[in-house]
């Protein structure tokens, strides 16, 4: 009855030391992401400001200033997501071409 | 003795098959380091590639953050500088208008000395005067004009196309 249940133990130390003849071949890398922050994509443009009838051209010009104002900094947002894209774009397109070029570096190697 | 030759034949054969096998082994050995060098590189290239790209939106987000700190900082300063030209409205009505009183005395009295020129020169020297003095005045009217103008309630049907413009 011992003896049989000895019996695996052999065989499992065989199992854990045929292990070390595995091949282990690494997975291919992630691709290289665009980390821009949530909260900056998120980020919408004000809307117009609303003036009720009886406005006076104070509070229209008032209005008027802060639709400025929100435009600029709207389209300095704009800006910014463009220059995180062109920035991103940049990195990606350096990555390739060191990619290409470990490749072709491997591709000489044969 | 034949059985031995056979035996040998054999031993002589599976030696070659294994010495064979060894080396095709070897190649496929070869490859896969050579794909497993090819990965680590690969990987060492893209954790380089996220480093330089991090740093490089860190750098924009924290200039575009300063930028547009700056901006609203302005735009607070823009509003502030409207309302209190707007609560000191009356106030710089009244004063343009004291200024707009003297600027007429002053019309009435260059006009009254280029009629009473004697010379062509002194005749012409005061009109360059007088001409400054109605533009001068002009720009006054036009200032007092508009102040008064600001707490007017706008013409509902001119409001109306403003309005148009929905968020």
């Amino acid at each position: 009855m011992n003896s049989r249940r000895l019996l695996p133990l052999p065989l499992f130390v065989l199992l854990l030391l045929l292990t070390g003849c595995a091949t282990s071949v690494k997975l291919l890398p992630e691709s290289l992401d665009c980390p821009v922050l949530p909260e900056r994509l998120a980020t919408a443009c004000a809307a117009p400001q609303a003036l009720p009838d009886g406005a006076s051209f104070e509070q229209l010009i008032r209005a008027s200033i802060q639709d400025r104002q929100a435009l600029q900094v709207c389209e300095k947002r704009r800006a910014d997501l463009a220059e995180s894209v062109r920035i991103c774009n940049q990195a990606v397109a350096n990555h390739l071409a060191s990619l290409r070029a470990l490749n072709q570096a491997s591709q000489a190697g044969r | 003795m034949q059985n031995l030759i056979y035996l040998i034949i054999m031993v002589l054969a599976g030696g070659a098959g294994w010495y064979a096998g060894s080396w095709k082994g070897r190649d496929a050995e070869q490859a896969v380091a050579k794909y497993q060098k090819l990965g680590d590189d690969a990987q060492a290239a893209l954790q380089q590639a996220k480093a330089q790209l991090q740093t490089g939106l860190a750098a924009k987000d924290a200039s575009f953050d300063a930028e547009l700190k700056k901006l609203n900082a302005t735009h607070a300063q823009q509003i502030q500088s409207y309302d209190s030209k707007i609560a000191g409205n009356q106030a710089e009505i009244t004063r343009l208008g004291k200024l707009g009183a003297v600027g007429q005395m002053r019309i009435a009295e260059l006009s009254k000395r280029r009629d009473a020129a004697t010379t062509p020169a002194e005749r012409k020297a005061l009109d360059t005067q007088l001409q400054a003095a109605v533009v001068a005045q002009q720009v006054v009217q036009v200032e007092i004009d508009g102040r008064t103008c600001l707490p007017v309630p706008v013409p509902l049907a001119v409001l109306a196309d403003w309005q148009a413009v929905k968020p």
